[in-house]
């Protein structure tokens, strides 16, 4: 099963806030100074390197300050890791409602 | 934007609608010899033994033996709510296994003329033990940040 669990209670924990995907999603086009991260939204400075910092944290940025410039880049490792549960199971139970059709088909009542 | 509280998480929702009305599908989840026919089939093991105790607090055990070279599992859990034909909760793990890998399985049988529609329900506990809500978080990943995920 799941071996590295905390890491991954992290990481979907991360994605679960609608700035913070934003941010993946645009750092998945390339990697981005904060303030051009924080330009389309109303909040603080503040709050979005809070947001930068969760998603540091769990490893899904990383960031390097060069002068006054704050940069991030996207790491997608985590994130396939997550997607990764989620593909096992989905197919898991996919698996198991097609084989409940077959024997609801073929079984009576 | 505040910062909405963040919620749990790692859920799962798959629905499957079948041509049997709600009985004949609730029975195939409960029944000892329904589910060795059938649940082993997708994975090529075999249910050599198969356990219920379909009661709340009681246990299901599933002996399974797997197509050579992979080790037998041994799938169990406990019924946490049973209300034939419309709902069945139970968790779902490996035997041995560590309780925080543990997860809970809800299954729905929805009414829908003569056919039944099955809600299925995967949330994994974490070892926080939280609860969880997370549709959005999957259909964002899965569509968004598809193309990340190369």
């Amino acid at each position: 099963m799941v071996n590295n669990s905390i890491a991954l209670d992290g990481t979907f924990r991360a994605l679960a806030h609608p700035v913070r995907r934003a941010i993946l999603a645009q750092l998945a086009r390339g990697e981005a100074p904060v303030t051009m991260l924080a330009a389309p939204y109303k909040i603080s400075l503040p709050m979005m390197l809070k947001h930068i910092h969760v998603l540091e944290n769990v490893g899904l940025l990383t960031s390097q300050k060069s002068g006054r410039v704050h940069t991030c880049r996207l790491n997608a490792a985590p994130m396939q890791e997550a997607a990764a549960w989620l593909a096992f199971y989905e197919t898991y139970w996919n698996r198991k409602l097609d084989a409940l059709g077959d024997f609801l088909e073929t079984s009576c009542d | 934007m505040t910062d909405a509280p963040i919620a749990p998480h790692r859920r799962l929702e798959l629905r499957r609608t079948y041509p049997a009305n709600r009985d004949r599908v609730f029975a195939a989840w409960t029944k000892a010899e329904a589910l060795k026919t059938w649940w082993g089939v997708s994975d090529g093991y075999t249910v050599t033994s198969a356990e219920v105790d379909l009661r709340v607090g009681g246990r299901y055990r599933l002996e399974m033996t797997p197509p050579p070279g992979r080790p037998v599992t041994v799938l169990t859990g406990e019924y946490r709510l049973i209300q034939p034909p419309e709902k069945l909760v139970f968790t779902w793990g490996f035997e041995n296994a560590a309780a925080s890998e543990t997860s809970l399985i809800t299954l729905q049988f929805l009414e829908q003329g003569a056919n039944t529609q099955i809600i299925l329900t995967h949330e994994y506990h974490g070892p926080e033990g939280l609860g969880l809500e997370f549709r959005q978080g999957w259909e964002m990943m899965f569509t968004g940040l598809a193309q990340v995920l190369v």
